[in-house]
C-alpha cells in the first residue's frame, strides 16, 4: 500500500515533467521559427522586432499573417513585428502589468480612460519629437491639428487612428414593423417625437419590447456633451460654450429623463433594462424587440442589420448636432511603451502603417485567397472564401477602427466604400468643440472622481431606464454629486480649460 | 439510544435549517443547468427559468463543434490540476514532517517564516515582476502551476500538527532503531499514516487549481495555455467591458456579435463543474476526518 502511493506520486511527478516538457517546447520552437524568418531578409542582424499589443480576439493563423507582414516590413522599413492579442476583458490589467514590468512592449494601444495612469507614471514615452521626425504618413492621414491631439500638458502620449471622431446618436428600428403599421419616421427628430410610433406598436403588439439595451445605455447614448474625459463637468451644445456645466443638471438631460420615465410608465421600455448586460444588438437578434439606442455614424443601420439579421433603419435623435471632441478623437491612440528598446524604429513602423494599405489589409483581414476573397473588385468589397464563416475563420481580426488608417483598406461585405467615405467626410464636416484638443489632468481630484463614480453607479442606471421618477431622483442624485465633490472637480476643470484656451490664442 | 424531547426538537430545527441552506446552495446550480438546456432566443427574451419554454441542445452542440478549443482548455485544466496537486502535496508534506520533529534546530524560526506569508504578501505587481522577469514563467504552462497555488503555508501547518499529534514519535524512534533512514521513515511511515490529512489538503489544492483563473489572467497573453476557467472568465469579462464602455459603443456591438451566446457560456460552466461534482463524494470522507484531526487538536 505504502509503495503504491509512493510510486503513484512519483509517476505523477514524472508524467508532469514529461508533459510540461512537451508543453514548453512549442513556444521555444515558435521563437526560433520567428528568428528564422528574420534571417531570410538580406541583413537579418539589423532587424529590430517591434512588439505590438492589439486589443481583440486571438487569431489562429496569426503566425502566418505575421510572416507575411514581416516580408513587407523587412523590405520597406527594415524591421519585424510581433503581434500580441489581448482580450477585451483582460487588456487593461495585462497592459498595466506589462508596462510596470521590464517587459518588452513597443506599440501600446491606449484607451482614453487609462491615459492619466500611463502618463503620470511615465509608462509611455513622449512621442512629440519622434512624430516631428518620422511622422510623415500619419501627418498626411490625420492632418496637422489632430496629429498631436493626444497630449497631456504637452506630453504627447499617442497618435490617434482614423475612426469616427464625432458623437451623434440614433435609434435603430426594425423596418418590418415600421412597414407593417405604416409608420413614418421622417419627422422624428427627438426621442419625444417617437411617442406615436411606440404607441401604435404597443397597442398592436402588446408583448413586444419596444426599447431594449444594456443598463446605462439609453440617455448616455442619446445625449452627448463634450464630456472632457469623465462627464463630471461638461461643455453643453457640443462644446460651443466654454463654461463648464453639470451634465446631470442640463435641460437636455432632464427632458430626456422625463421622456424616458414617461415611456417606462407606459411600458415601452424593457423592464429588465436596469440590470441587463446584453447589448441592444443581442436582444434584438433574439426577436420580439423593436429598437435600441446607439451612437450614429453613416452605415450604422447596415452594420446592425448584419449583426441582428433584421433590416433596420437608423433614426437620428441627438438633441445637439454631431460634433467632434477630444474623447472621440483620442478614444484610442497608439503609444510607445517605456521599455521600448528602439523608439525610432518603432515609430517608423507605426508611421508606415498609416501609409501602406497592403500591410494593413494583411493585419486586419489576413491573407488574400486564404482568409478573404475579393467579392466586388470595383467597390473594393471583400468577404469570406467559400466554406468559411465567422465561426470557423482562422484569421479575421476585423479591428479596423483600432488600427491606423482603416479608411484605406478593403471594405467587408455589408459595408461599402460609400459608407466609409461618408464617415470620413463627417470627420471633416462635424462641428468642432471649442475644447477639441484639451485634455483634463485629473490627478489632483482623483479622490473626488472615485467618490463621484460611486454616486453615478448608484443612481444612473435607474434614471437611465426610466424606473426612477426624475422629479425626485434627479435632485437627489445631484445633491449627492455635489456632496461628493462635483463642484471641486468642475472648478479644477474650468481652471485648466481656461489656461488651455488662453494658450491656444 | 434515548432521545430527550429537547434533543428531538433540536434535531428537527437543525435539519430544517440545513435543508434550507442546501436549497439555497443547490438552486443556482439547477438554474444554471436548466439555462444551458434552454433555447437561445427564449433565454434572452424570457430570462433564466427553471421551466424553460423551449428546450434545446444547441449550446452543447456548439461546444462539440468547437471542441478543439474547449477540449484543449479542459485538458490543460486537468493537467495543471493533477501536476499542481501532486507537487503541492509532496512539497507540503516534506516541509511539514521535519517541522513536526522536536529536535529540528530553528524550528520556531522556520515555522514563523512560513506563518508570516499567511499574513503578508508581496502584492500583485512585485509578484508579477518576480515571476515574469526572473522566473520567466510568462506564457508557459508553469504560469498556471507555480504562482500562489504551489505551496500554502496553511496546509503545511495543518499537516505538521497532524503528524506531531497523531503519529507517536516513538514509532519513528523504533523505525530508526531497526535501521531506517530519514527517507525511509518519511516515505514508509509518515506518508501512509497521514493519508487523511494529505488527501484533505490535496483536495483543497486540487479545487484551488481547478477553479483558478487569476494566474491565467496575469501571466498568459497567449491563449494557447488557457484553462477552462480562463476561457469562461475571458468570455464574461469581454462582455462586461464591451457593454459598459460607452466610448466604444458603436464598435462594441459588432464585437459582441462575435462572442458566444448566453446558453453557450452556461453550458461551458456546466462542463467545467462536472468533474468536481463527480469526484467530491468520494473525497468527502477524508475531508471531514482530516479537518477534524488536523485543526482541532492543534
Amino acid at each position: 500500500m505504502k509503495k503504491k502511493i509512493l510510486s503513484m506520486l512519483l509517476s505523477m511527478v514524472l508524467t508532469v515533467a514529461c508533459f510540461t516538457g512537451c508543453g514548453s517546447n512549442p513556444s521555444s520552437g515558435g521563437e526560433t521559427g520567428g528568428a528564422a524568418s528574420t534571417e531570410t531578409p538580406k541583413n537579418p542582424e539589423d532587424m529590430y522586432t517591434v512588439t505590438m499589443a492589439v486589443i481583440g480576439n486571438d487569431q489562429e493563423d496569426m503566425d502566418l499573417v505575421e510572416a507575411e507582414m514581416n516580408k513587407i516590413l523587412a523590405e520597406k522599413v527594415g524591421a519585424q513585428i510581433d503581434v500580441i492579442t489581448l482580450g477585451w476583458g483582460v487588456y487593461q490589467q495585462q497592459l498595466q502589468l506589462m508596462l510596470s514590468g521590464a517587459e518588452k512592449l513597443d506599440l501600446v494601444p491606449i484607451m482614453y480612460n487609462n491615459v492619466s495612469t500611463y502618463v503620470n507614471s511615465g509608462q509611455v514615452l513622449d512621442m512629440s519629437d519622434l512624430i516631428d521626425q518620422y511622422g510623415v504618413n500619419m501627418k498626411e492621414a490625420l492632418g496637422e491639428d489632430i496629429l498631436k491631439i493626444a497630449n497631456m500638458n504637452g506630453y504627447v502620449y499617442g497618435v490617434p487612428v482614423e475612426k469616427e471622431w464625432y458623437a451623434d446618436s440614433c435609434l435603430v428600428m426594425r423596418k418590418d414593423i415600421l412597414d407593417k403599421y405604416n409608420l413614418d419616421v421622417s419627422n422624428v427628430k427627438s426621442l419625444a417625437d417617437c411617442a406615436p410610433i411606440f404607441e401604435t406598436i404597443h397597442e398592436n403588439e402588446p408583448d413586444m419590447k419596444i426599447i431594449v439595451g444594456a443598463k446605462d445605455g439609453l440617455i448616455g447614448n442619446i445625449y452627448f456633451a463634450d464630456v472632457l474625459s469623465d462627464r463630471f463637468g461638461v461643455l453643453d451644445n457640443g462644446g460651443a460654450d466654454t463654461t463648464i456645466v453639470n451634465y446631470y443638471e442640463t435641460d437636455n438631460y432632464k427632458n430626456l429623463a422625463a421622456t424616458v420615465h414617461d415611456y417606462y410608465e407606459k411600458g415601452y421600455i424593457d423592464k429588465d433594462m436596469a440590470t441587463s448586460t446584453d447589448a441592444g444588438t443581442t436582444i434584438l437578434k433574439a426577436g420580439n424587440a423593436f429598437c435600441f439606442a446607439t451612437p450614429y455614424k453613416p452605415g450604422v443601420a447596415e452594420q446592425e442589420s448584419l449583426n441582428t439579421g433584421y433590416e433596420l433603419v437608423a433614426v437620428r435623435i441627438n438633441p445637439t448636432p454631431a460634433f467632434c471632441y477630444t474623447n472621440a478623437v483620442a478614444a484610442i491612440t497608439w503609444g510607445i511603451g517605456q521599455n521600448c528598446e528602439n523608439p525610432e524604429m518603432t515609430m517608423k513602423v507605426l508611421d508606415y502603417m498609416y501609409g501602406d494599405p497592403e500591410l494593413m489589409n494583411l493585419f486586419n483581414w489576413g491573407i488574400e485567397g486564404v482568409h478573404y476573397v475579393v467579392k466586388d473588385a470595383e467597390n473594393d468589397v471583400i468577404g469570406f472564401p467559400d466554406g468559411v464563416d465567422a465561426s470557423n475563420a482562422k484569421y479575421n481580426l476585423n479591428m479596423g477602427w483600432e488600427l491606423p488608417n482603416q479608411y484605406k483598406i478593403h471594405v467587408w461585405e455589408g459595408s461599402s466604400r460609400k459608407i466609409m467615405d461618408a464617415q470620413k467626410e463627417m470627420n471633416a464636416t462635424a462641428n468642432k468643440s471649442k475644447a477639441l484638443g484639451f485634455m483634463f489632468d485629473s490627478t489632483s481630484v482623483s479622490n473626488e472622481i472615485a467618490a463621484l463614480n460611486n454616486v453615478v453607479s448608484e443612481y444612473s442606471a435607474s434614471i437611465d431606464c426610466g424606473a426612477a421618477d426624475p422629479a425626485t431622483a434627479i435632485p437627489e442624485f445631484n445633491e449627492k454629486l455635489y456632496a461628493a465633490g462635483l463642484q471641486t472637480v468642475m472648478d479644477e476643470k474650468q481652471k485648466q480649460l481656461n489656461e488651455w484656451l488662453e494658450n491656444q490664442k | 439510544m434515548i432521545r430527550s424531547k429537547s434533543n428531538m426538537r433540536f434535531q428537527i430545527l437543525a435539519n430544517f435549517i440545513l435543508i434550507l441552506f442546501t436549497i439555497f446552495v443547490i438552486t443556482p446550480f439547477i438554474l444554471l443547468i436548466m439555462s444551458s438546456f434552454t433555447e437561445e432566443s427564449t433565454l434572452i427574451r424570457n430570462g433564466y427559468s427553471f421551466f424553460p419554454e423551449k428546450f434545446s441542445l444547441g449550446a452543447y452542440a456548439y461546444i462539440w463543434k468547437n471542441a478543439s478549443k474547449i477540449m484543449r482548455a479542459y485538458g490543460i485544466t486537468i493537467l495543471v490540476t493533477v501536476v499542481g496537486t501532486a507537487v503541492n502535496v509532496m512539497l507540503s508534506t516534506m516541509i511539514a514532517y521535519p517541522l513536526s520533529l522536536e529536535q529540528l534546530p530553528g524550528r520556531r524560526a522556520i515555522t514563523f517564516y512560513l506563518f508570516f506569508t499567511m499574513l503578508f504578501s508581496g502584492g500583485l505587481v512585485p509578484s508579477y515582476l518576480l515571476y515574469s522577469n526572473y522566473f520567466h514563467i510568462k506564457n508557459t504552462i508553469w504560469a498556471l502551476i507555480v504562482p500562489n497555488l504551489l505551496l500554502s503555508a496553511m496546509s503545511v501547518l495543518l499537516i505538521r500538527t497532524y503528524i506531531s499529534t497523531s503519529i507517536p514519535s516513538a514509532l519513528f524512534e523504533a523505525a530508526k532503531v531497526d535501521g531506517a533512514g530519514e527517507f525511509t521513515v518519511f516515505f514508509k511511515l509518515v506518508i501512509p499514516l497521514s493519508k487523511p490529512i494529505i488527501v484533505t489538503m490535496g483536495t483543497f489544492a486540487g479545487l484551488g487549481y481547478w477553479n483558478d483563473w487569476t494566474n491565467g489572467l496575469y501571466y498568459l497573453t497567449d491563449t494557447k495555455y488557457y484553462s477552462i476557467q480562463n476561457l469562461l472568465n475571458k468570455m464574461i469579462t469581454d462582455i462586461q467591458v464591451l457593454s459598459s464602455n460607452s466610448s466604444m459603443a458603436s464598435q462594441a456591438s459588432s464585437e459582441m456579435a462575435k462572442l458566444p451566446t448566453v446558453g453557450v457560456r452556461m453550458a461551458i460552466a456546466v462542463v467545467a463543474m462536472l468533474p468536481i461534482f463527480v469526484l467530491f463524494p468520494f473525497l468527502q470522507k477524508y475531508f471531514q476526518k482530516g479537518i477534524a484531526l488536523g485543526a482541532v487538536k492543534g
